[in-house]
């Protein structure tokens, strides 16, 4: 077995350039996911029937759906059916903010969950208004909480983006499959792509581990906990 | 701009096509579960051996698989393994073998996890009453450890089934190929896959509901 090492090095530019497009895709989508995430789990604990019965269903629906089905219908289905096309880079970013809403809205929801109720009572009992219980008392030791699995979503996020190349996000994959198609060599190009995907993931988990230890967390998992 | 009239005649048209795609997707997943939960068992034996030759390059083994996206992976298995070995495989034993190992180091964290779950308390004990080795394990800890990973290992079963969803990239022929293949004959992709999305969400949502509810009563008896 001979391994082209130059080919791997003189597609290194075209393939960093990619890589920049994969980090930038996964955090407009995940940034979007989480505002989305919170306003969905502040749904869930909603009095308001409707806004229960809608971020029940939204989160239900993205939570059973897999990115390649979503992003292929997007793309092919709805935008033929409605005559909306939008590129694929902004297709590509929505179809991980939807997906990503639902699995941190989850998130959420077991933070706020596992905050004991004694918490709320103690500061109703100080006289905080009910804003302020959330800001001072509540919101900081649910996010403690759903820090770890928030990252571990990140690192899920960043893996699905690869996805993206069914429709043609110029990222990481898709430039990797265009080159091992055009030089014969796909070997070569889906093992430095691994590489490179390999040393995202590690470097995001490192710098999740040093912000857990930094607030003083246990520290979890270093990779993703979901197949993907 | 176009005109797009829905048809969803041609659904019904080809529901038996479509169905047999769904059932391949099935059964993949099937396959690739069998492979991951038998290779992960005897990857969590090969880590826990104190001989660091078997240990160390399975570790690394399970966390490249457990890194790199598995839609990479698949494409590394089918397009790569036959430029560097004899080995030409067709789609679906790609697809097999790549949901196959990539589920197989996540099923290894899963034994490993149930295993750690298990009190040191009932190790010491199971050696106290003079149990051998294979009794500890047999009688002691296995029992308890199988119950902490059901709930985990059948959320792998539908991860594999709907990563399974992709494998028409690699010219599987399941349900999501024959959606494109229909569509691009007669111009239907907003009936064909919203039909074949809709179809495998309620898969995936009927098989995790049912996970969840057993787990609801796995912890009430447990």
């Amino acid at each position: 077995m001979d391994f082209d090492f130059d080919l791997v090095l003189t597609s290194l530019p075209q393939l960093l350039r990619a890589t920049r497009v994969t980090l930038g895709v996964t955090a407009v989508g995940f940034f979007a996911a989480l505002v989305v995430g919170v306003i969905l789990a502040a749904g869930r604990r909603s009095r308001l029937i409707p806004a229960r019965v809608a971020s029940f269903l939204w989160v239900n629906f993205f939570r059973g759906a897999a990115l390649y089905v979503l992003v292929i219908w997007l793309f092919n289905g709805v935008a033929v059916a409605t005559g909306i096309l939008l590129p694929a880079l902004v297709v590509g970013g929505l179809t991980l903010a939807l997906l990503n809403s639902a699995y941190l809205a989850e998130v959420f929801r077991a933070g706020l969950d596992a905050v004991d109720e004694g918490q709320y009572e103690a500061a109703q009992a100080l006289g905080l208004r009910p804003w302020d219980v959330f800001r001072r008392v509540i919101a900081p030791q649910a996010s403690r909480i759903a820090l770890p699995s928030v990252g571990n979503h990140m690192i899920d996020a960043l893996k699905d983006s690869a996805i993206l190349a069914v429709i043609a996000v110029p990222e990481l994959m898709f430039t990797t499959n265009r080159i091992a198609q055009s030089t014969f060599r796909p070997f070569e190009m889906y093992v430095a792509a691994a590489v490179i995907y390999l040393i995202l993931v590690n470097i995001i988990a490192a710098l999740l581990r040093l912000v857990e230890s930094r607030m003083g967390i246990e520290p979890t998992l270093a990779t993703g906990t979901t197949l993907r | 701009m176009i005109d797009y009239r829905l048809d969803w005649g041609l659904v019904t048209e080809n529901l038996d096509r479509l169905m047999a795609g769904l059932g391949l997707l099935v059964v993949i997943a099937a396959f690739a579960y069998a492979v991951a939960m038998t290779l992960g068992l005897a990857m969590t034996l090969l880590r826990a051996s104190r001989l660091p030759i078997l240990r160390i390059p399975v570790a690394v083994v399970v966390e490249v698989l457990r890194s790199i996206p598995l839609f990479l992976f698949l494409f590394l298995v089918y397009y790569g393994a036959p430029q560097v070995s004899a080995l030409v495989l067709t789609p679906f034993v790609a697809a097999v073998a790549a949901l196959g190992l990539t589920g197989a180091a996540y099923a290894s964290e899963i034994y490993r996890g149930a295993l750690k779950g298990v009190d040191a308390g009932q190790w010491e004990a199971a050696d106290a009453i003079g149990l051998s080795p294979f009794g500890r394990m047999r009688y002691v800890v296995l029992p308890q450890a199988f119950r902490i990973a059901i709930p985990p290992a059948l959320n792998l079963l539908v991860a594999l089934l709907k990563g399974a969803t992709f494998v028409s990239v690699i010219g599987v022929a399941d349900m999501f190929y024959v959606s494109r293949d229909i569509s691009l004959q007669y111009f239907a992709p907003f009936e064909l896959y919203t039909f074949s999305g809709m179809t495998i969400i309620a898969v995936t949502l009927s098989l995790a509901g049912a996970v969840a509810m057993l787990e609801r009563r796995l912890d009430r008896t447990g």
